[in-house]
């Protein structure tokens, strides 16, 4: 469960207002999408969350847990995967999966079993014992992934998740953010693909430059913007300058 | 010249982040607190620069009743060069073929030698700020103790511009030839690290047996060096005829023949400029595209492979303590300029003494133990304690993870377990340069053990202060957005400051046990002085670095 209460970011000594008094609950066992176009402050809201930036004003809860005061445990229960995939490129794809499972603390059975059937489903078996220097694009955004989805921690944030993948991927990650959900799990996560939002989400949130200008699930966006069917369209009036 | 005008100021401004050092200043007037600290680093220059001076004096009261006095210069010359050259070679492997902007200009309408000839200014830009501090005191007292002219003066500033040129641009040539050739291997990452040390070993094999050749017995020899001004400046630069060149420039100045030889300095210099601009034109592109593929056999792993490698049970401190083994010692460009320094230094001392087995450095050696068997104890912990921690691996080790420091922000392990890590990692780094530095001086130079124990006492107990305020001086402000692996250890302002540091501590050290010497005070106290202080020093510096990760760690927003 994530709490964001009256949350405020801002750069360069106040000029630029990236997150403007954030106020967000995402409980337990939901998908919960994050749109905004860009530079409206979605990846400075996910990295508050997971603690890469420190937030000016207002607080954020991890199953009741201050993330900047106990952050420690609201690590333990968060995972996250970010808008590019920046990872040890000297390690190959294993090398990491056990680095991040050694830290999480994941037992062996677990972490052989979960290895396996991940490698399986974004067929990674091939490459996985290779330098991660040697992976396109997607194979990094897949082995994140896998490295984000390794603990089964309670809370995923990502950031983007699904560009880069393939379709077959992109479809696998959809699935397993449901399975985590259905195990009580919550997701986190921004997108710019509309369909995907509408399709996978049980509640949305719309921010633009820095504010909050819609949160709930489909349905009640669209009983709030009357005439507007899809999301897309939703999304255009509701972020039109 | 237009383009070449355009590169040549994005990468001056990337080289030494001016925008950035502007904005940090300018903008930021939090930021004014840090100038007591670079008056604090300059401060600690002042004991070195006094210990530097002093020795440049006396070599000048040696040389001048023999008429020498010139040698001084060509030796300055030949270290500065010298040292343009090793350095410089890392140096543009890292810039010429892994800086990531190549990505972003190969693609562009840009001729190869555009990007050399501003790559290869950034670095001449580089290597003679790093070598004025070496070169300008010797200089400059020469000019003051010999009452130089003015034309000696005239001349000191185009020398001193000219003199990285000849070697920074072998240097360059030697690169682009070992980078084609690693292009057509596949094992790169292996064949930089090899050829890159071949070529630096082989440059100093290359020196020290030269130097070490040409008869100077004869008293035919003797008489004629003592009679002839520039002997000494002759015997020191005989193989490399450009240090002759630049001393006899500033020696004679306009008088004889000065002006010819700054024309021949120019000239060679021009000349090796422009045969370079030939050849990056022919190879550059040929060894930096594709460079950075991988050829990976892709086999698919099994499930009973996976249960073998997929470990488990590793305390996360132990996991990121690999986590660092791994990544320096993968990474070329770590592994150049961090670990194998620790080799190179003992090694080129090795070779200095091998090389030279009746004469210079072992007479010496043994002199200052017949002398004072403590001193030789204390000059061996020194040496041992530059070998082991003035490598830069302790100083950029936060500064190395560059954009993948989220990774450390993220993950559930204390700020203090992160930075046990990483401590355990520098300190067995400077363990090996002092096992590999004590080594070459039990076994090469033959040094008694009765010296060499307590030396290394001495120097394992200091490494932990100077591993830890080397890690807080790079943890204070990380260096995260490099785009060049050579950024992170080599044009680390972290890790110049933290070898000043180190520097001017062993230098008060030096001057502390001096003094408790000249207290007649006994060797074994000063001694058991120096390991308390020691102790003192790392017993309180570990607390405090895993206190101050505490409270910065959390601070450092990415």
């Amino acid at each position: 469960m994530i709490e964001i209460s009256g949350v405020s970011k801002s750069f360069n000594r106040g000029e630029v207002k990236a997150v403007d008094g954030l106020d967000l609950t995402v409980p337990s066992g939901e998908i919960f999408g994050f749109l905004g176009p860009n530079g409206a402050g979605k990846t400075t809201t996910i990295k508050l969350i997971v603690g890469l930036l420190k937030p000016d004003k207002g607080t954020i809860l991890i199953n009741g847990l201050d993330n900047q005061t106990d952050s420690l445990k609201c690590k333990a229960m968060t995972t996250y995967v970010p808008d590019n995939p920046d990872v040890y490129e000297r390690l190959t794809g294993l090398e990491y999966l056990n680095f991040i499972g050694d830290i999480y603390g994941v037992g062996k059975s677990e972490r052989v079993a979960r290895i396996s059937r991940w490698l399986e489903t974004l067929e990674m078996e091939a490459a996985v014992k290779n330098s991660i220097k040697s992976y396109s694009h997607g194979m990094r955004q897949k082995i994140v992934l896998m490295a984000a989805f390794l603990p089964q921690a309670e809370t995923i944030v990502l950031d983007e998740p699904l560009v880069g993948l393939d379709p077959r991927a992109a479809h696998s990650l959809k699935e397993e953010m449901r399975e985590h959900c259905r195990r009580g799990g919550t997701i986190f996560f921004s997108t710019h693909i509309m369909e995907v939002a509408e399709r996978l989400c049980d509640r949305l949130a719309i921010i633009h430059r820095g504010r909050l200008v819609a949160c709930g699930t489909m349905d009640d966006l669209k009983a709030r913007a009357g005439e507007f069917e899809s999301l897309e369209t939703i999304f255009l009036e509701l972020t039109e300058t | 010249m237009k383009q070449v005008r355009a590169l040549l100021k994005v990468d001056l401004k990337t080289a030494f982040s001016l925008s950035l050092l502007w904005r940090f200043f300018r903008r930021e007037r939090k930021n004014w607190k840090y100038l007591p600290l670079a008056g604090l680093v300059l401060l600690a220059l002042i004991p070195i620069l006094i210990a530097y001076l002093m020795l440049i004096e006396a070599v000048f009261r040696i040389l001048q009743p023999m008429g020498q006095e010139s040698g001084l210069l060509t030796l300055a010359v030949i270290i500065g060069q010298m040292l343009v050259f090793v350095l410089g070679l890392i140096y543009v492997i890292s810039a010429f073929y892994f800086s990531s902007d190549l990505e972003v200009l190969i693609p562009l309408p840009v001729k190869p030698h555009w990007i050399i000839l501003s790559k290869f200014t950034v670095i001449l830009a580089n290597e003679l700020i790093s070598i004025i501090p070496l070169l300008l005191p010797p200089f400059i007292m020469f000019g003051i103790l010999s009452r130089a002219p003015v034309s000696y003066w005239l001349f000191l500033t185009p020398v001193m511009l000219l003199l990285p040129v000849i070697p920074l641009s072998i240097s360059a040539l030697l690169a682009m030839g070992l980078m084609r050739l690693v292009n057509l291997s596949r094992k790169k990452d292996l064949l930089i690290i090899v050829g890159s040390l071949f070529l630096i070993i082989l440059q100093f094999f290359l020196q020290i047996r030269l130097r070490g050749s040409g008869g100077g017995e004869s008293t035919a020899w003797v008489l004629n060096f003592f009679n002839d001004r520039n002997s000494l400046m002759n015997v020191i630069g005989r193989n490399f005829p450009p240090a002759v060149w630049a001393s006899r420039a500033l020696d004679m100045g306009f008088r004889s023949s000065g002006p010819a030889n700054l024309f021949l300095l120019a000239g060679l210099s021009a000349l090796l400029f422009y045969g370079l601009v030939l050849v990056s034109r022919k190879v550059f592109y040929e060894g930096v595209i594709g460079l950075s593929e991988v050829t990976a056999k892709r086999r698919k792993i099994g499930r009973r492979e996976l249960e073998r490698k997929a470990l488990a049970g590793r305390h996360p401190v132990r996991a990121i303590f690999w986590r660092e083994v791994r990544l320096m010692n993968r990474t070329p460009m770590f592994l150049l300029n961090g670990i194998v320094v620790v080799f190179i230094i003992p090694a080129v001392f090795l070779m200095m003494s091998l090389g030279d087995p009746k004469g210079g450095l072992s007479v010496f050696l043994k002199w200052i133990t017949g002398a004072n068997p403590l001193a030789v104890v204390l000059a061996s912990a020194g040496f041992f304690l530059i070998t082991g921690c003035l490598n830069g691996t302790a100083s950029s080790t936060f500064s190395r993870e560059g954009r993948q420091f989220w990774i450390s922000k993220v993950i559930p392990v204390s700020w203090a377990g992160q930075v046990l890590a990483k401590f355990f990692h520098s300190y067995l780094v400077s363990l090996l340069g002092i096992g590999v530095a004590g080594l070459v001086v039990l076994v090469g130079v033959g040094l008694p053990v009765k010296s060499v124990a307590p030396a290394l006492i001495l120097a394992v107990a200091a490494s932990v202060f100077f591993t830890a305020v080397s890690m807080v001086i790079d943890l204070n402000r990380p260096l995260l957005n490099w785009t060049n692996p050579q950024r992170a250890i080599k044009q680390n302002l972290n890790v110049i400051v933290a070898m000043v540091f180190d520097f001017g501590t062993l230098a008060a050290l030096g001057f502390l046990a001096v003094f408790l010497i000249s207290r007649k005070l006994p060797a074994t106290v000063v001694y058991l002085m120096l390991l308390a202080l020691s102790l003192a020093g790392s017993g309180a510096s570990l607390p405090f670095l895993l206190k101050f990760a505490a409270r910065k760690y959390p601070r450092i927003e990415v």
